[in-house]
């Protein structure tokens, strides 16, 4: 009961202020925004194993937590409700933008607790619908970073579709595996359909950016926790995923390097941190599944609110001498390249204990590190559309970097070997290896005024070639209708012949007699 | 009594639609008041039917027409499932066409015909036997052509002019269809689950073959089968409520509907997937699933786009009906319905745009979900729906046809329906784009005066309803009450164990 009460509670608030905004032509008392993802917290305290059955929705609708969800419910919330207050702190959004924010809300907590296909699905398709609205706001470049990303992520939805079926079908063979690799993975970036992810977190507002780069991109992750089953190849493909995984860590950070505006810096260190997940899921398509719903659990909490602050802390203008929001950004960069005790270390120490190649993790840690003094020293100069909003940044940045060794008691029982690697401090050696790196380049850079290359965001997307467009159907067209009436001028007299009904009729009454004949 | 249901149910229509011929063009409100009490008449029989046949009970009428061939009126599920899509949509529709001709000439005639046609449509459903479907199928052709011509524009008649020519030349095909069984197979009757052709020789199976072919293709003209579709888009200057009756009501389900009979009742299921018959039928409406799809996409015409698209859709059902298999038939026939809800829907939205502000083009849509944004918020649902997005009632449908694909072993096809969603998206989301995410290019053309509304109650009340049973038929399809529950007792019927 109670469950039936918290779950309906998360999903029809964020819905009912959705149809709200919709409704009402007046401006949204948006001092609400930040307490309508809360009802969610509690609905993650709920035991493990609530399930609510509701048969008669869409094809039988199963909510419910699995061993997953909670760590995901409360991520959702925490990320989307410091976001709303960090909204609510700023210009007034339009309708629109409020519509979409609340309607993605609804379909980010609700794919959380859709326990079958076909609800993940439907929340799913919410949320990738809703959050167009928040990343395409009105300017041009946003609007073309809405368009790559509705396109990808369109194509990923009918892979998706295209999984469960094969699912439902009985067919949870090599492709059902891909087409849910690839499509769930468009959201968390895999390569090499991570393209969408840079560039739409470079040009939406703030708020969105942290709501999509904390909460929404983690919905890809838990559709693989919840749907990739026995059944499928997986030891087969562990390899593979492990070096799609890796290669998409490195990558990312590398490619995050070439990057002018820090906040598409942040989004390739999301396609970084991401590929980090993707390589878990290797190594425990190899081996043990069983550990990997709390790893990716902590792994996903951690960067939602890391990731999520940092966006916000960019996106906040300093007070006085910014000292605290520079010293925060900093201990979050920190956190984020894996520095010895903090939460970032925690989660490489465990990947490495399901037997992700520990060289790579401290390979990734250092180019992550690099990756954090470039943002440290473009986030130092003034952000276009800066606001004074340093709660809902202080909020989330202090959860994201204590949250992690809050919750390890809950989500690991063997957590002393953890601790004491997370802890040791060999951990450092990657942070100075890179701050050696960054030292000789800035060097090199004062005297020989070398620049880091710079790439376009989104970058091989840049190498499509651009499709011309359809011809034009001009029928219908003022010059057509032109053209018609000088053609029917000529048909006139056949029309008027056909135009009256008696000789329609008469057509008629002969096929019936035709009709008559043939059945004697 | 079980007899007079299925009368009483033509009948409801066909009536007012007589009497409406003789009225003077001034005697509004008796025809309105004959036009409204006849559709919500036929919407309560219909009900009174559902619920008598849900409870096991047979109508069934039978009147001596030409040796072996009784005029035979018979409600099956099947039949239901058609009769009460037009039943709800001809009340809907009528109430938006009252609202869309206000002021405009020839109403009695534009009003007898509209019934005429539902009437003829009805008959369509209810036929026992082909020969009784026939008479419908061509008083069906006759009834609407007076309505696409009702503008009287060279456009409206030469679209009239095309249409005719299609619908009577695959009227005749039909019927050389229904001559050849009758030479192969006798007189023969509708039997749910195949059977009625069982007493045929073995060797006769290429006649056979070859009055599959002239029935499908016969029907297939108004299904707009691809290449026998272009009467469908040239129809689009007909108004706006005969649009919708010709996409979603009436014209192009009766084709669709009696390429379902042919399969399911005449030959069955499984004879017809012997023969092979299906089998093409399957790879041509896959095709024409693609070919309106890529079509649609070419238009800057919104109603053209809307009709290529509905060539498009309408091939789902044929591909459902096609596929062999439970739940392929499932997705195929619940199609009917959820494709009548959303494409009525969409052309509703089209006529207000029209009607209120005089747009007709893709081109023009910029910023006008501030304008109507009741009408433009029922036509995104509907072209969500079209997109299968869930959890509206397009996505039921393409949940079924996939997982009937698969099941039939027709991968092929799941790529198909799976491509055909990118394209109706890359079709339908620019429009919503223009209507919801850009700004107004300058003032609207009003055509008619300002008033409270968006526009008239009676051009707003219909899509809302219709968009309203999109979500429901969708977000509810797991109740008992929904369309998907009543296709599965169908399904259940031509699938036996």
């Amino acid at each position: 009961m109670s469950a039936t009460l918290w779950i309906g509670v998360a999903l029809l608030l964020p819905l009912a202020a959705a149809l709200v905004v919709l409704g009402r032509p007046r401006p949204a008392p948006v001092g609400l925004v930040p307490l309508v993802p809360l009802p969610a917290l509690g609905a993650a305290l709920l035991p493990p194993g609530s399930t609510v059955e509701l048969p008669f929705l869409l094809l039988g609708t199963q909510l419910g937590l699995d061993a997953a969800a909670p760590l995901f419910l409360l991520l959702t919330a925490l990320v989307w409700s410091a976001a709303g207050l960090f909204l609510a702190a700023g210009k007034r959004p339009n309708r629109r933008y409020l519509f979409c924010w609340f309607a993605a809300l609804t379909g980010n907590l609700g794919l959380v607790v859709a326990l079958d296909p076909i609800t993940f699905y439907a929340f799913f398709a919410l949320l990738t619908f809703a959050a167009y609205g928040l990343i395409a706001v009105g300017t041009e470049e946003s609007r073309r970073a809405g368009r790559l990303y509705l396109v990808l992520a369109l194509i990923g939805e009918a892979a998706i579709l295209a999984g469960f079926l094969l699912l439902a079908a009985g067919a949870a063979g090599g492709m059902a595996l891909a087409a849910l690799y690839f499509g769930l993975g468009v959201k968390h970036g895999v390569l090499p359909v991570h393209v969408w992810l840079p560039v739409a977190h470079g040009t939406a507002p703030t708020a969105s950016s942290a709501v999509l780069s904390g909460a929404i991109v983690k919905a890809g992750l838990l559709g693989w926790l919840r749907f990739f089953e026995t059944g499928m190849p997986l030891p087969d493909v562990a390899g593979a995923v492990t070096a799609a995984g890796l290669a998409a860590a490195v990558l990312g950070a590398v490619l995050g390097l070439t990057q002018r505006k820090p906040k598409m810096l942040l989004g390739y260190s999301t396609v970084s941190q991401m590929g980090l997940a993707t390589a878990a899921f290797g190594s425990a398509f190899a081996g043990s599944w069983a550990l990997l719903p709390p790893l990716v659990g902590l792994l996903a909490f951690h960067h939602a609110l890391v990731k999520g602050a940092l966006f916000l802390g960019l996106g906040t203008a300093p007070t006085g001498a910014g000292y605290v929001r520079m010293g925060l950004l900093g201990l979050l960069a920190l956190s984020l390249a894996a520095f010895p005790g903090s939460g970032g270390a925690l989660v490489k120490a465990w990947l490495g204990e399901v037997g992700v190649d520990g060289r790579w993790l401290t390979f990734s840690s250092m180019v992550t590190a690099l990756l954090m003094v470039r943002f440290i020293q473009l986030a130092r100069e003034p952000q276009p559309h800066a606001q004074p909003a340093g709660g809902a940044f202080g909020l989330l940045a202090v959860t994201g970097l204590a949250g992690p060794w809050l919750l390890l008691w809950q989500v690991n029982s063997g957590s002393a070997v953890l601790v004491g690697k997370a802890v040791a401090p060999a951990g450092v050696l990657p942070l100075l290896a890179a701050g050696v790196v960054a030292a000789i380049a800035w060097g090199a850079a004062q005297r020989s005024r070398l620049t880091l290359p710079l790439l376009p965001p989104g970058d091989i997307v840049n190498l499509l070639p651009r499709l011309p467009p359809l011809p034009r159907d001009e029928r219908g067209t003022v010059v057509e209708q032109h053209r018609l009436r000088v053609r029917t001028r000529r048909l006139a007299a056949w029309e008027r012949r056909l135009r009256s009904l008696p000789v329609t009729g008469l057509l008629l009454f002969g096929l019936l007699l035709i009709l008559a004949a043939t059945l004697r | 009594m079980s007899g007079n249901l299925p009368l009483a149910i033509l009948l409801s229509s066909l009536l007012p639609g007589l009497a409406i011929f003789f009225l003077s063009e001034e005697r509004h409100q008796l025809r309105v008041a004959l036009n409204i009490s006849g559709a919500l008449l036929k919407v309560g029989l219909v009900a009174a039917a559902l619920f008598g046949v849900w409870q096991g009970q047979h109508y069934e009428m039978s009147l001596p027409l030409v040796p072996g061939y009784p005029f035979l009126l018979r409600l099956d599920p099947l039949a239901l499932l058609f009769v009460s899509l037009s039943a709800v949509l001809w009340l809907l529709t009528t109430i938006y066409a009252i609202g869309y001709l206000e002021e405009s000439p020839h109403r009695s005639r534009f009003f007898g015909f509209f019934s005429l046609c539902v009437s003829a449509t009805v008959g369509i459903a209810m036929a026992g036997n082909l020969v009784t479907l026939f008479i419908f199928y061509e008083l069906l052709t006759l009834a609407t052509y007076p309505l696409i011509v009702h503008r009287e524009t060279p456009q409206a008649i030469r679209a009239g002019r095309i249409y005719l020519a299609h619908a009577l030349g695959g009227g005749m095909v039909l019927l050389a269809g229904i001559a050849w069984l009758h030479t192969v197979a006798g007189p023969t009757e509708f039997a749910a689950a195949g059977g009625a052709l069982d007493h045929v020789d073995a060797e006769r199976r290429t006649d056979l073959l070859i009055a599959f072919a002239l029935l499908v293709a016969g029907f297939g003209v108004k299904a707009a089968l691809v290449p026998l579709h272009s009467w469908l888009p040239v129809a689009m200057v007909a108004p706006a409520p005969v649009s919708a009756l010709l996409h979603a009501v009436a014209v192009v389900k009766a084709g669709v509907f009696g390429i379902a009979r042919t399969v399911y009742d005449v030959f069955g299921p499984a004879l017809a997937h012997d023969l092979g018959g299906t089998e093409i039928l399957a790879g041509v409406a896959g095709a024409t699933i693609l070919w309106g799809s890529i079509q649609a996409l070419r238009q800057d015409d919104l109603k053209r786009r809307l009709a290529y698209s509905t060539v498009s859709q309408l091939s789902y059902i044929v591909l459902g009906v096609s596929l062999f298999g439970p739940v392929a038939t499932v997705g195929g026939l619940v199609h009917l319905v959820h494709q009548g809800v959303m494409k009525v829907t969409l052309f509703f939205g089209a006529g207000n745009l029209a009607e209120t502000l005089g747009l007709h083009r893709v081109s023009e849509l910029d910023g006008v979900g501030r304008r109507m944004p009741w009408t433009m918020g029922a036509f995104t649902l509907a072209a969500l729906g079209m997109m299968s997005v869930p959890p509206l009632a397009g996505f039921v449908s393409e949940w079924h046809l996939g997982l009937g694909a698969l099941e039939a072993g027709a991968p092929w096809a799941l790529a198909v329906l799976l491509v055909s969603s990118l394209l109706n998206a890359a079709y339908f989301l620019p429009v919503l784009h223009r209507v919801w995410f850009r700004a107004p290019a300058g003032p609207w053309q009003e055509q008619m005066p300002r008033m409270r509304l968006e526009t008239r109650l009676s051009l707003l009340v219909p899509p809302l309803a219709t968009a309203a049973l999109v979500v429901l038929f969708g977000l509810a399809a797991g109740s008992s009450l929904s369309p998907l529950a009543w296709v599965g007792l169908i399904s259940a019927q031509e699938y036996p164990g």
